[in-house]
């Protein structure tokens, strides 16, 4: 069990308390040092376990929250995904820490990767191909849209550009 | 609560702040000695900057589509930082997820050395603030500007 006086829980307090979405709290306290120290102190197990208490009392703290959205963070870092899967046991939403699902969404979609790169492509260049036709159009004709580049892992070389209508301008 | 075009807004409406948890914010006052807090809109948690720049501090919206809908439907249109003037809206776009990572209302145009609006947000659950665009918490991830208004010409 995360006993609170053993994790100095400061900084992660102080993110929480600004943050205005759940992904600039996830990209936040994954940076932390606090995080580091839960993800490599606390199994996977433990950590979703002090989440769900957090959840049930109704009289938590935001400091309290704080910590717990950090676990949840925490548990992003954890290298066994799968272990992650089987703590959780399929529950993905707590409805006294609302983030947390989205959190988890973020991490399973990969949009944020332990290092990042710049990546020139001309627009012109690029096309969105529609799902059910084999009609392209010009990505610089398709009004608001955001980009993301998933690599595939294990030894693939191939990468995939993931074009997302609605995030952006 | 509804946009314009009558759709819904999603949003929620989170728990006060006690005395308690009241004595954290003084880590900010200490942080950003700058921005000036608004008298008498002291920390709560129930409304965000997004609640404040879009839903008259009534509640928290969150999500990035929910914005979206609002600025589409509201009829809000970008301007340049050239052509910002008070009373537009500021927006910190993160650059790497395009997540809306603050908004605030401008309160005077960019200054012409750098480039730079006064702003009044809220920063999450902490207070109202008036502070220069840059003089905030909200530069982590790295993020951009992008400003809005209503054009009703």
């Amino acid at each position: 069990m995360i006993e609170l006086p053993d994790v100095n829980s400061r900084e992660v307090k102080l993110i929480y308390l600004v943050a205005n979405t759940p992904y600039y709290l996830y990209r936040r306290l994954r940076s932390t040092n606090t995080v580091e120290v839960l993800a490599q102190r606390y199994s996977a197990v433990e950590l979703v376990s002090f989440i769900k208490s957090v959840d049930a009392d109704e009289k938590r703290y935001m400091d309290q929250a704080a910590l717990a959205y950090a676990a949840a963070v925490a548990l992003t870092r954890h290298s066994d995904s799968a272990g992650v899967d089987q703590a959780l046991g399929g529950q993905e939403a707590f409805s006294g820490l609302p983030w947390i699902s989205e959190i988890l969404r973020v991490w399973r979609a990969g949009r944020v990767g332990l290092y990042s790169a710049s990546v020139s492509v001309s627009m012109a260049q690029v096309t969105r191909q529609d799902r059910n036709s084999a009609a392209t159009t010009p990505l610089s004709e398709c009004g608001q849209f955001g980009v993301r580049l998933i690599r595939e892992p294990a030894r693939s070389t191939s990468s995939q550009l993931i074009v997302e209508e609605g995030l952006l301008e | 609560m509804e946009s314009a075009k009558r759709n819904q807004i999603d949003n929620c409406q989170s728990f006060e702040i006690s005395r308690y948890e009241r004595s954290f914010f003084d880590d900010y006052r200490r942080e950003y000695p700058r921005p000036e807090r608004r008298l008498g809109a002291g920390p709560t948690a129930r409304y965000n900057c997004h609640g404040l720049t879009f839903a008259s501090r009534r509640t928290r919206i969150s999500d990035n589509a929910t914005l979206q809908m609002i600025l589409r439907d509201d009829g809000y249109s970008e301007v340049s930082a050239t052509e910002v003037q008070p009373g537009d809206v500021i927006i910190y776009v993160s650059d790497e997820s395009g997540d809306m990572q603050h908004s605030g209302i401008v309160l005077t145009a960019p200054d012409t050395l750098l480039g730079i609006p006064i702003v009044l947000s809220k920063w999450g659950n902490y207070a109202e603030v008036i502070h220069a665009a840059n003089d905030c918490p909200y530069h982590d991830p790295p993020c951009y500007y992008k400003y809005f208004r209503v054009k009703n010409d």
